[in-house]
């Protein structure tokens, strides 16, 4: 009797803590969902609404046009076009590159592989601005200022963290999986693309999510190298929309300022997490699941 | 074939015990040559984006040079000026030291409870996950642009949520109290790769070790003390580590929404650098500035490293 009342009151006091727990996660949530939420609700208003206190959250009628109107401000098709070039190009290189030097490093012998990857794990300490600024003046000295070879040629020489993560995920697959194939004479590169890459697709995936992400958002190098306005990307395009409306330093529409485009702004900034929000959507197991289970094996 | 071909030039009863080794060595040469190849891209990239640029880099630092005429070399005079007469440079290490100080413990906390509390098969909560985890994938850009929005002290959606509890907002971005901390908060959308590396490092935890402690009389805290933060530290060890890398190189946000203001509040070394770099043209200076940096990052990694040997537990496996 003693134990089944423990039992019971174990169980009480679970669901007790469950319910606690989910009480605690949804306040939890408030920050990073009212946001977004605020931020839609703001690009479907009109610009009168915007400035009512209390807030409307659902605007009447929801102005849809306002995506529309906002892709009309600055030629923002051209901007996709350019990100488009800056995005994929890049995400290809960074993919392939990296996944054939991650499969050297992880599962082909040589002599003094194991250093070489010890210094490649280490340039992942090193702060970008420290290489960031000569490489700027070498590219300024060739003329690629106004181009999009700086921003696409390095990544096709791979990337550290990704290499890093492609190898992670290959050192679990099994050993001798390349033993016949190499009695056969396969080349290791025919090896790598014959019998690994296709194993490698999580990873593949999960790599290419991240690359994708990572360029779609940059903004740093776009605005460094990018300086004609028929060059520039979305990122550049989004942020030079907000500093039209808001003058130098810093932005006015965190300051006490009305503005009579910000739902413009809004709708532009919404579209602008559209494609990443698409992206996590389709793919979440791959953010989730794969970069703990294949990149952190800690 | 090429095997064949030895063969025949070996004596019979020699070659016998040695074939295998000889055969292997000729295949484990080609895979040698073939595995440098196949690394060579990031080698060259490693030469051509890093170490040559480091090394010019560190040669540019100790110059004077504004890229149109060629550089002026002057010792460590950059330092010189950096240490003792440039007044921004203690102001943007300022900064930068108080948002890394505040903002890498914040997520380490943050990452710590979430994580816990997601550790969980209750229902909900892969949605839980998703909504923590989703304002970290979204562009930069976009998320200041919003959260200028947010922290706008009239229309914004912090003080209007404020006011609703009876708290009277500050001007956040345009306050020089307040618009760091605004940054700070703004931080904490990125909490969500964080929080996943945590939930990993707590998925491992040994539930023998926990339900072992509980009959043994372990509370909670117990329970937190003596497992779950010894087991899980070699992950706090790297959030940290991540978080005290991307706290010094924090530039968007502050470009983007305060531009290192009011009254260089929020003047991150990052826009010192920027600026001199690409404002002002000081080449041979930004670089002095970007060896502060890394130098700066190296020696944390470095102390860390060192004392988490007092307290990270690694199981050797």
């Amino acid at each position: 009797m003693a134990s089944m009342n423990f039992i019971r009151s174990h169980k009480f006091t679970d669901r007790l803590s469950q319910g606690g727990r989910l009480i605690l996660l949804l306040i939890l949530a408030i920050p990073f969902i009212f946001p977004l939420i605020w931020l839609a609700s703001t690009a479907l208003k009109s610009p009168t609404e915007i400035y009512i206190s209390p807030p409307i959250w659902i605007p009447q009628p929801l102005r849809w046009r306002n995506f529309i109107d906002a892709w009309n401000v600055a030629p923002f098709g051209k901007f996709l076009v350019n990100t488009m070039i800056t995005t994929f190009i890049p995400m290809m290189g960074e993919v392939f590159i990296s996944a054939m030097v991650a499969y050297s490093f992880a599962r082909v012998k040589w002599p003094g592989r194991d250093k070489i990857f010890s210094l490649c794990l280490a340039t992942m300490i090193l702060p970008g601005i420290v290489t960031f600024i000569p490489t700027f003046v070498m590219f300024a000295r060739i003329g690629w200022i106004n181009t999009f070879l700086p921003l696409v040629v390095p990544s096709l020489f791979g990337s550290a963290f990704y290499i890093f993560l492609f190898k992670q995920f290959m050192m679990n697959l099994p050993m001798g999986l390349e033993e016949a194939a190499r009695i056969d004479g396969a080349s290791t590169f025919q090896i790598f693309t014959k019998i690994i890459l296709p194993l490698l697709k999580p990873a593949l995936a999960t790599v290419a999510i991240f690359s994708f992400l990572a360029r779609w958002q940059d903004f740093f190098g776009p605005m460094i190298y990018l300086q004609k306005a028929e060059l520039k990307t979305l990122m550049l395009g989004l942020s030079s929309f907000e500093s039209m409306m808001s003058g130098a330093g810093g932005s006015a529409i965190g300051g006490g300022f009305v503005s009579s485009n910000l739902h413009l702004l809004m709708a532009m900034t919404f579209l602008m997490n559209l494609p990443c929000i698409f992206v996590f959507v389709i793919f979440q197991k791959y953010f989730i699941r794969d970069m703990v289970m294949s990149g952190f094996k800690l | 074939m090429t095997v064949q071909i030895d063969q025949h030039n070996q004596v019979g009863e020699l070659y016998i015990p040695a074939k295998p080794w000889f055969g292997m060595s000729r295949l484990r040469r080609r895979e040698a040559i073939d595995g440098m190849l196949m690394a060579l891209p990031w080698i060259v990239g490693f030469i051509l984006f890093i170490a040559g640029p480091m090394l010019f880099g560190a040669y540019t630092a100790l110059t004077e040079w504004d890229i149109i005429s060629s550089p002026v070399f002057i010792g460590f005079g950059n330092f010189r000026q950096m240490f003792t007469i440039d007044p921004r440079f203690w102001q943007s290490l300022k900064v930068t030291f108080t948002y890394t100080a505040i903002s890498a413990p914040l997520h380490v906390v943050l990452s710590f409870v979430l994580a816990s509390l997601l550790n969980s098969k209750a229902p909900f909560i892969n949605f839980f996950r998703s909504t923590y985890y989703l304002p970290s994938i979204l562009p930069v850009v976009a998320t200041a642009v919003l959260w200028s929005w947010v922290f706008n002290p009239n229309f914004g959606l912090l003080n209007l949520g404020l006011a609703t509890i009876g708290i009277d907002g500050p001007m956040w971005l345009s306050d020089k109290n307040w618009a760091l901390a605004a940054i700070i908060i703004m931080n904490i959308m990125y909490v969500g790769p964080n929080m996943i590396i945590m939930l990993a490092g707590l998925q491992r935890v040994p539930i023998e070790l926990v339900e072992a402690a509980k009959l043994d009389g372990a509370n909670r805290w117990h329970l937190l003390r003596y497992i779950t933060i010894p087991m899980t530290s070699s992950v706090i060890f790297l959030i940290v580590i991540f978080n005290i890398n991307s706290s010094f190189q924090t530039f968007t946000q502050a470009f983007l929404m305060t531009g290192g203001g009011p009254q260089y509040s929020t003047y991150f070394f990052m826009l010192h650098i920027y600026n001199q770099a690409w404002v002002s043209f000081n080449m041979g200076y930004a670089s002095a500035l970007a060896w502060v940096m890394f130098v700066i990052i190296i020696s944390f990694v470095f102390i860390h490293f060192r004392l988490s040997r007092l307290w990270v537990y690694s199981d050797v496996d």
